[in-house]
């Protein structure tokens, strides 16, 4: 394996990582201006995603850093191209980031539905933009052949990119209602049945993006990416289905299994793509043309084989602190 | 309209913008550590109570800082394409290692501090905070590392057009990227301790909790002072480097056009781009001559020989930087370097009096010392960003080149105006949450 196709890997496991862990604050975050009958249910669901939602960011953030590093091109081609999409998700991003942090300190109850509106919102901007994004690289996108995007912000839209949106958004509703409903204990009304609808909504949607993913992408046309993408409504149904009785931490890990199949299904059907080109196949965005140099990859390869274990293992160290019940509810602390 | 005039004015909004709260977290962040150190291990209630109250500012200019932050990273692909796929090879590696070196520590293990009060040791939170301020010089260091390569260019070749990595241990330990750290590094102390100074005086003019913001005002001054003296070194260290290695910044610094020996220093000035020449100048004799290399008789190259030389070397062009935005902001900066420095010690002498809690004319002007540091630091980046115009990586690319191509103006105009509408929104929450915290009666400081 040479360093260009670990970088993709890297790339795409950035992605995984990131979906998974920040889809948690997505559903969360969607829930909090709909499910919060009282002020004490709120500041339940802000808790649940408050301590760690900043470092699951960090993840979004290492991937742009990660494509710019190891693929200049693919990340100059695809942030100048998606411009207004990107700019768009910088706002959602910065309201989301805000809204979490200042709720807490806002005292009246104008202010405090102002920033729920703002957590709501960015939640739902966030993964709705990424999700679209993502589907794009695989569906293709005009490209020159200087590497230059060369279609508007409709250019990104499609049925399969839209569906796969709303698809993203369903499943992110129903990934945060079970890590809710395991971390509140029913505590809250109504998880159980948004956690019942939105996995419903998750595998029509899917199944109708994988229909549309038929006629737009190459995903079933190689054999690894059609495995991982009925691979991945396997997954979801079973997820789905143990749900329906009792959700247990069982079902969190059916969740990133499903994140991580839907990506491998992505990216393998991309292989050795980056971003495909609609104008013409010799423009595509390929691992070895959109790269560092072998002496850059080979840097920063020492570097992150260093450096993530650490990271992974901190980060998990602090799910396992937070995931204790909080002895004092939580109210002694100013945040 | 232009597509490059207005993306250098969103990447100057941007980056000033998030800039006003990055000194704050780093130099804060030490502070806030150190206070907690103490307590934890002298068991002192003081050093608790000022963890505390600084934590909780500090806790809200973070924020703003992380969510302005992401921005940056986006916009050299967004914006800046040409640039991106140029020096990407170079510019990516130092952002990505920042992310994973530094952003996860620090977003990780704020989180556990803040919220891991009723759960962990305090030998784990103070652990914790530490590992924040520690992280965000790391952080600090990566960017500065980034950014010098766009002021001196060092540890690659250009291989097909565009710049290549050939030595990474040459690119981290570059000269520029360490005299430019200890100079961010200086100055947020400095902008953390006026910020202390200046909270702590409305705190001792509204008469609460006196003693515990008497002393936390002192502690302010005395290193305040401490760290000025050491921005002024840093300061002292850059210039001489600038001289050497972008001899056009330092001549724009002084607007000094002809080529002179014992070149003068101007305190202020008129300048006429135009016809290239002052109208006017209050001067002290021999003083850029010393400030640029050490001695007060040397010679300091003027930017009409610079721009006849780099006109030899790199082509037919104007390499002339925006003389007067340069010159007056290079004088801001230290303007309010020097008047931070007179309000302490204008502090420190009414300080061995301890009546000067109630010396109601100094506190309030050390209310104003919270602005002071602000006005610096964005001046000191602008002489460095503007200063090397009109290159984007010093001699070896212009910010012409760089601008992405498939962008119109009517894009970047509208999300220009978004991100401005945007910033001010967030300046305006943020200086009320921060007023608020500032104000509650010590109810918040006691508890």
């Amino acid at each position: 394996m040479n360093l260009n196709i670990l970088w993709f890997i890297l790339v795409a496991t950035l992605f995984c990582v990131y979906f998974f862990l920040d889809g948690m604050d997505f559903g969360i975050g969607m829930l909090i201006p709909f499910l919060g009958k009282e002020e004490k249910e709120n500041k339940k669901m802000i808790y649940a995603i408050g301590p760690t939602w900043g470092a699951n960011e960090v993840w979004l953030i290492t991937a742009g850093g990660a494509m710019f590093a190891s693929f200049p091109n693919w990340y100059a081609t695809m942030f100048s191209g998606f411009y207004i999409a990107l700019f768009l998700l910088l706002v959602a991003l910065i309201i989301r980031g805000i809204s979490i942090e200042f709720r807490e300190k806002s005292s009246s109850d104008m202010g405090k539905k102002v920033y729920n509106i703002g957590i709501g919102l960015g939640n739902f901007l966030v993964p709705l933009l990424l999700v679209v994004a993502i589907a794009c690289l695989v569906r293709g996108v005009p490209i020159d052949k200087s590497m230059e995007f060369t279609g508007n912000l409709l250019s990104l839209f499609s049925p399969f990119t839209l569906l796969a949106g709303i698809t993203g958004i369903a499943f992110f509703l129903y990934h945060g209602a079970v890590i809710l409903e395991v971390k509140v204990k029913g505590e809250i009304d109504k998880v159980k049945e948004v956690a019942n609808i939105a996995g419903i909504a998750a595998i029509a949607g899917l199944i109708l993006t994988l229909i549309t993913a038929f006629f737009e992408t190459n995903i079933f046309t190689k054999p690894v990416s059609a495995i991982f993408a009925l691979l991945s409504v396997l997954v979801l149904v079973i997820s789905y289905l143990m749900s329906r009785k009792q959700i247990r931490i069982w079902n969190i890990v059916l969740n990133a299994c499903y994140v991580i199949t839907t990506i491998i299904a992505v990216f393998s059907a991309m292989f050795p793509n980056v971003m495909v080109s609609s104008t013409k196949k010799a423009y595509d965005l390929t691992i070895y043309n959109a790269s560092s140099s072998h002496y850059t990859l080979s840097v920063i390869s020492v570097i992150t084989v260093t450096l993530l274990p650490i990271v992974i293992g901190y980060t998990i160290w602090t799910y396992y602190v937070f995931s204790k019940k909080s002895t004092g509810n939580g109210q002694d602390i100013e945040y | 309209m232009d597509v490059e005039i207005l993306s250098r004015i969103q990447f100057a909004v941007n980056t000033i913008f998030h800039f006003l709260f990055v000194p704050l977290t780093i130099g804060l962040s030490i502070y806030v550590a150190v206070f907690e150190t103490i307590a934890y291990v002298k068991k002192d209630a003081t050093y608790e109570k000022l963890a505390r109250f600084f934590g909780k500012l500090f806790i809200i200019n973070y924020a703003v800082g992380v969510v302005t932050g992401i921005v940056q990273e986006f916009q050299f692909g967004m914006n800046w394409s040409g640039y991106s796929r140029y020096v990407g090879d170079v510019f990516g590696a130092p952002l990505a290692i920042e992310a994973l070196s530094a952003f996860f520590l620090e977003s990780t293990f704020l989180g556990v501090w803040i919220f891991g009060k009723d759960r962990l040791s305090k030998r784990t939170l103070t652990i914790s905070i530490w590992l924040v301020a520690i992280a965000s010089n790391i952080s600090a260091y990566w960017i500065i590392i980034a950014n010098s390569f766009m002021q001196d260019p060092v540890g690659y070749k250009i291989k097909d057009g565009r710049a290549v990595m050939t030595d990474f241990f040459a690119l981290i330990t570059s000269v520029h990227a360490r005299i430019q750290f200890f100079h961010t590094f200086t100055a947020s102390l400095v902008t953390a301790a006026c910020f202390i100074i200046g909270v702590s005086a409305y705190k001792l003019l509204k008469q609460h909790s006196v003693e515990l913001f008497s002393h936390a005002f002192k502690i302010g001054i005395i290193t305040c002072i401490i760290a000025v003296f050491g921005v002024a070194l840093a300061g002292d260290m850059q210039g001489k480097y600038v001289v050497k290695t972008q001899p056009m910044k330092m001549a724009a610094v002084e607007a000094l056009w002809k080529t002179e020996k014992s070149a003068d220093f101007s305190i202020v000035a008129g300048i006429n781009e135009e016809k290239e020449e002052k109208t006017f100048a209050l001067q002290v004799p021999g003083l850029l001559s010393f400030l640029a290399t050490g001695n007060f008789d040397a010679e300091v190259l003027g930017i009409k020989d610079i721009q006849a030389k780099d006109v030899q070397q790199y082509g037919k062009g104007n390499y002339i930087p925006p003389v007067t935005i340069v010159f007056w902001s290079f004088r801001f900066m230290i303007g309010m370097a020097g008047l931070m420095l007179l309000v302490c010690l204008l502090a420190l002498f009414h300080m061995k009096n301890k009546k000067f809690v109630n010396t109601k004319w100094l506190l309030k002007l050390s209310i104003f010392m919270i602005f002071l540091p602000y006005i610096s630091n964005s001046c000191g980046w602008i002489v460095t960003e503007v200063g090397r115009q009109p290159w984007i990586v010093y001699g070896l690319l212009t910010v012409k080149q760089a601008v992405s191509k498939n962008i119109s103006g009517g894009m970047v105009l509208f999300s220009l105006i978004g991100f401005i509408l945007l910033y001010t929104a967030i300046t305006v929450v943020t200086i009320v949450l921060m007023t608020k915290t500032v104000k509650q009666e010590d109810k918040g400081v006691e508890a």
